[in-house]
């Protein structure tokens, strides 16, 4: 028990004590350096009054952030993966080195980059518009969070793609032989095969996609800080604005609560799926 | 000769479309590093007619990068350091030893790695300040360290749970104590699970944004990857030290990734999945 105190000191400290805070003052009215003062629901019922509209937007894009991570980078995982299993052996090996290393790259700098490859002067865009294509850009409401989407995959795919690999490279040829014997085609040998070993790994990435997703601060914050307008605006960056920079620590906390609230379905399935994978020790 | 079959094809067509997708930023970022900055505001990807190596030099000193290079270094190190004794005893405990309310520890530390880090930020940041420790590196240190742990923990309970438990049971037989067991056995054969670790957050530390953003706002304290930011916003920063400035803050971690890769993505890959 000695050898977890370390740990679990630090960890409660730093993770534990403050969640715990956190759903109190949710209840507060508290400025940092202050004192906080109980007041019941009346932050849950700010988050309810039409000037606070921004909230959920911010939801919204919360969702959709999500929906765009878990869709693009699972289909782009497996469909690289499978085109990986094609390739020669010292290819493979050489292609996953290369598309792991957005995932490694820090984040500041990759976003500064697309920030310049989507300005509409000095980026991509008037190259393309010479070949007739439009590019999106981070300064249309319409198109931001898609925007920002790209570069959330563009440093992030890699990571479910090494993964899958990991596993089909696992998966006994035995039963593609099988397959191929029976005179299955490779679609068939994909859906009936291929997708029902990858299961387990299917199902742990999408989980762990949700969860990753909603935890989304830095690219937008560093992009478009929220803009343009409010377009961009997801939950941690209000959290952030409201709670950290103008001090709002009581309202911060209530909007940081509804955040757990709506990742808390995510949260439940990760924290199942990894407790089922210790069952057995 | 081997026959090449239409998947083979059609793969590799996909395959290199990703390459140049996943290429075309690290191609703008490092081509116009070294392009002088008429040239850059001409176009992002063109070659250079001269190559002005001067850019690095510029953007390392007007950016103060001496300095934030060596605050990553330090946090990083600092970090790996306290982080894998701490998370290597934890995990032994929970692999080996019988802990009371195990499975709500894992729970517990579970949870952290799920959620959002705002969940603890607010109070974090005002406990943090109350102690006097932010804008400071010990107090981000503590931070990484916390939030951290639970991940390190779970990647080496992972491992340890896949030793044999022979020379561990020969070295108590001999009269080794649980703390002995740990320093003198069980680390030193986990050598490679370790240095994975490290490599990871050696990663995590040096890209990290959320916490350092809000902790460290004196900018001799900064970081590489928010003195680049800073650096950047500032007035009169041309668009070649932009890109310099971000070789300049990528290249270490960039290099460390390709001479260590092996362990970074088995570990990435061993360290989720169960």
């Amino acid at each position: 028990m000695v050898f977890m105190l370390p740990t679990l000191i630090i960890y409660t400290f730093v993770v534990g004590l403050p969640s715990i805070m956190t759903l109190g003052y949710a209840f507060t009215d508290w400025r940092i350096g202050g004192t906080a003062v109980f007041t019941g629901l009346n932050n849950f019922r700010k988050m309810f009054d039409p000037t606070q509209w921004v909230v959920w937007s911010a939801v919204k894009n919360n969702l959709l952030w999500m929906v765009l991570m878990v869709t693009i980078n699972i289909t782009l995982a497996i469909v690289i993966s499978g085109c990986l299993l094609n390739v020669s052996r010292r290819a493979r090996q050489i292609l996953r080195v290369l598309f792991f290393v957005p995932v490694v790259l820090p984040r500041t700098v990759v976003c500064r980059i697309w920030m310049w490859l989507y300005n509409p002067i000095t980026g991509l865009a008037p190259i393309l518009r010479q070949f007739g294509l439009g590019f999106p850009g981070i300064g249309d409401p319409a198109t931001v969070m898609y925007a920002i989407a790209l570069v959330g995959v563009w440093c992030w795919w890699g990571f479910p793609l090494v993964i899958f690999l990991s596993s089909l490279e696992q998966i006994d040829p035995v039963y593609y032989e099988a397959a191929e014997l029976e005179g299955a085609n490779r679609l068939q040998v994909f859906l009936r095969i291929t997708l029902p070993l990858l299961r387990a790994t299917l199902i742990f990435v999408f989980v762990l996609t949700i969860i990753s997703s909603f935890q989304i601060f830095d690219l937008i914050y560093i992009m478009t800080n929220g803009g343009p307008g409010r377009a961009s605006e997801v939950l941690s960056t209000l959290i952030y604005k409201n709670g950290i920079l103008q001090f709002d620590a009581g309202y911060g906390s209530a909007l940081a609560v509804l955040q757990l609230l709506i990742s808390s379905v995510g949260i439940a399935a990760y924290i199942y799926m990894q407790k089922k994978g210790m069952e057995d020790v | 000769m081997r026959r090449i079959s239409p998947a083979s094809i059609v793969s590799w067509i996909i395959l290199l479309v990703m390459v140049v997708v996943t290429l075309i930023p690290l191609y703008v970022l490092g081509i116009n590093a070294i392009k002088p900055d008429v040239e850059v505001k001409a176009s992002p990807i063109t070659f250079p007619s001269i190559l002005a190596w001067e850019n690095f030099p510029t953007a390392f000193e007007k950016g103060g990068f001496a300095r934030a290079l060596l605050n990553s270094l330090k946090l990083a190190v600092v970090t790996s350091a306290i982080l894998v004794p701490s998370a290597g005893f934890a995990a032994y405990a929970l692999a080996r030893m019988r802990v009371p309310g195990r499975l709500k520890w894992n729970t517990y530390l579970l949870f952290g790695m799920a959620v959002p880090p705002q969940l603890f930020l607010i109070p974090l940041y005002s406990n943090l300040s109350s102690l006097g420790l932010t804008n400071s590196h010990l107090g981000i240190i503590i931070v990484y360290v916390g939030i951290y742990i639970p991940f390190s923990v779970f990647f080496l309970r992972s491992f340890f749970l896949g030793m044999p438990k022979a020379i561990e049971e020969a070295a108590r037989i001999d009269g080794c104590s649980s703390i002995q067991v740990v320093t003198r056995i069980i680390l030193p054969m986990a050598r490679t699970a370790l240095l994975s670790l490290v490599l990871i957050i050696f990663t995590w530390v040096w890209n990290e944004f959320t916490f350092s953003v809000t902790l460290l706002q004196s900018d001799p304290l900064k970081t590489a990857a928010t003195q680049y930011l800073s650096f950047v916003s500032s007035r009169d920063v041309d668009l070649s030290l932009v890109a310099a400035s971000g070789i300049i803050t990528t290249i270490p971690i960039l290099v460390l990734f390709i001479c260590l890769q092996h362990y970074f993505i088995e570990g990435m890959t061993a360290g989720s999945v169960k």
